[in-house]
């Protein structure tokens, strides 16, 4: 028994032991990527493979870091562009589900709101982006109010068609417990969308930065999406190229976080 | 005076192109700690006749009355089975037992108390904590069950509640309901479309023909079967005659229609 007992035991460490090397060499091949991917770019810059006033170079970049985090100017710009996006996704997020909850609580509502929904979700909201810009004056509001606008729409349309999706029987059980409209919605139907709810916040995280960037270009005097431009007009690669590492860094930090989120509102199955 | 009466209901469904008639006049009384079944071929309206005495449909025509002793009572007097347990897989089974107290304010240590007690008596007390995924079909049933009969109902509305459990388990599972519900003196309709099923639980059983939903005949169980847990009357000498009898009409039915 005993005996028996110990095979068993080595058999599920051989199998922990494989997941362990299975991870990493999938960490491993990551690496290799990343090592791959800056080395050749420095190397092809260096032998003049590709033009080094268009393309930079890693080193380029690093020393343009070090410039900008010491001078302290980098944080300024981070600082303003992160709040910016992170208001902006949490507006058109929010926004958005209480749209969705609003179309859900009337029926006759977003049957008449419905043709509006589709041509609004169809236009390009970068397009708005002058209107919103002389509606809202030339500054950080306009901003915000771009990455939200860009991202509500979507969002409602997603997030209403999950709570119509659920199963009536579940509504069923509620009501002949007494409940209300109110109770269906907080009992059942929102905590039912939840896995829309996250995937649609995945979404977003990705569509907020687009309309902060695109709102920089056009009026800001900080921010990364401001440094594009400005690198852009004085033809200054390195600093175009430096800006869009660091969007990508704080882009994947955000979704990160989202994913912690998931982790804490689902419940997986055992 | 009866616990139910159904009056005169009819209830229409309609849509752009026609209608249909679902219940066409069906009239039926049920008394205290009576279980009555509707029995039927699929499309006669069963579980349209069930959501109506439940108050979840508006019937286009005729009355349901529910004897109440305390008309101030907020509290629903029927419990509803479905098909399928309809647990919330994001509530534990104690939180899902305790939604009745919760939907109607009395989320209190009394209650929570009383959940912990109806899950013993369904035997789930040990894994009250534990999610609706964790446990088996038959185990989930007897949690809906729980979450039925804490808030008391005078009457539980059975829409074929062992229908999606394997033989074993429903056999189980129907000795169990019929136990609780002699236990606690709770009124029972069940609809189902098994006939030993129905003689199985039933004190009386209702034979609905289809198209529109008509009563076609009701069976009385007799006396020395009604006393016999389910899974007993199935074993019962009398048990074959009166599926025979109720057989004979179902078959007359079906032949009666058209397709």
């Amino acid at each position: 028994m005993n005996k028996k007992n110990q095979t068993d035991q080595k058999l599920h460490e051989a199998y922990v032991k494989k997941l362990k090397i299975e991870k990493r060499w999938i960490r491993i091949w990551q690496l290799v990527i990343f090592i791959a991917f800056f080395s050749l770019w420095e190397l092809a810059s260096k032998l003049k493979w590709i033009d080094p006033l268009l393309f930079s170079s890693p080193s380029k970049v690093w020393n343009l870091f070090i410039d900008k985090a010491s001078d302290g100017s980098l944080w300024v710009h981070i600082n303003v562009t992160v709040l910016e996006t992170i208001a902006g996704f949490l507006i058109g997020t929010l926004a958005g589900i209480l749209l969705a909850a609003l179309l859900w609580w009337s029926t006759s509502f977003s049957k008449v709101i419905d043709p509006y929904l589709v041509i609004l979700n169809a236009m390009p909201k970068v397009a708005l982006g002058p209107i919103i810009i002389v509606a809202l004056g030339p500054g950080y509001v306009a901003i915000i109010a771009m990455g939200a606008i860009i991202s509500v729409i979507i969002t409602t349309l997603v997030v209403y068609s999950a709570f119509q999706e659920i199963d009536q029987n579940y509504i069923k059980v509620l009501k002949s417990l007494g409940a209300s409209k109110a109770v269906c919605f907080k009992e059942a139907i929102f905590p039912a969308s939840f896995p829309t709810m996250i995937s649609s916040l995945k979404v977003n995280v990705g569509l907020s930065w687009v309309g902060i960037i695109v709102g920089e270009f056009l009026v800001s005097k900080q921010g990364l999406g401001y440094l594009i431009i400005y690198g852009f007009q004085v033809f200054d690669f390195t600093l175009v190229l430096f800006s869009l590492l660091v969007i990508a860094i704080f882009a994947a930090i955000m979704y990160q976080l989202v994913e912690q989120l998931e982790k804490r509102l689902i419940r997986t199955p055992k | 005076m009866s616990l139910l009466t159904v009056n005169h209901l009819s209830h229409h469904y309609h849509s752009k192109a026609d209608y249909t008639i679902a219940l066409d006049n069906i009239n039926f009384t049920l008394e205290h700690g009576e279980f009555v079944s509707i029995l039927g071929p699929s499309g006669c309206g069963k579980t349209t006749l069930l959501s109506i005495v439940a108050g979840l449909i508006k019937p286009t025509k005729g009355t349901i009355s529910l004897v109440e002793e305390d008309p101030s009572y907020k509290i629903p007097q029927m419990g509803y089975m479905l098909q399928q347990d309809y647990l919330f897989p994001w509530k534990s089974i104690k939180d899902n037992v305790l939604l009745g107290p919760k939907i109607s304010k009395r989320l209190n240590e009394e209650s929570t108390k009383r959940a912990l007690e109806i899950l013993k008596e369904v035997g789930l007390d040990n894994i009250a904590d534990a999610y609706p995924d964790e446990l088996s079909g038959g185990m989930r049933q007897r949690a809906a069950l729980a979450r039925t009969l804490i808030n008391d109902p005078k009457l539980l509305l059975l829409d074929e509640p062992f229908s999606a459990l394997d033989f074993q388990t429903k056999l189980r599972l129907e000795d169990f309901v019929s136990q609780m519900l002699k236990q606690y003196e709770k009124a029972a309709l069940l609809v189902t479309h098994d006939i030993s099923e129905a003689i199985a639980m039933s004190d009386r059983i209702i034979l609905l023909k289809a198209r529109p939903g008509k009563i076609k005949q009701v069976f009385t169980v007799n006396e020395e079967l009604r006393h016999l847990p389910p899974f007993q009357t199935r074993q019962h000498p009398s048990f074959p005659s009166i599926f025979d009898a109720i057989w004979k009409e179902m078959s007359a039915l079906e032949q009666e229609e058209p397709n």
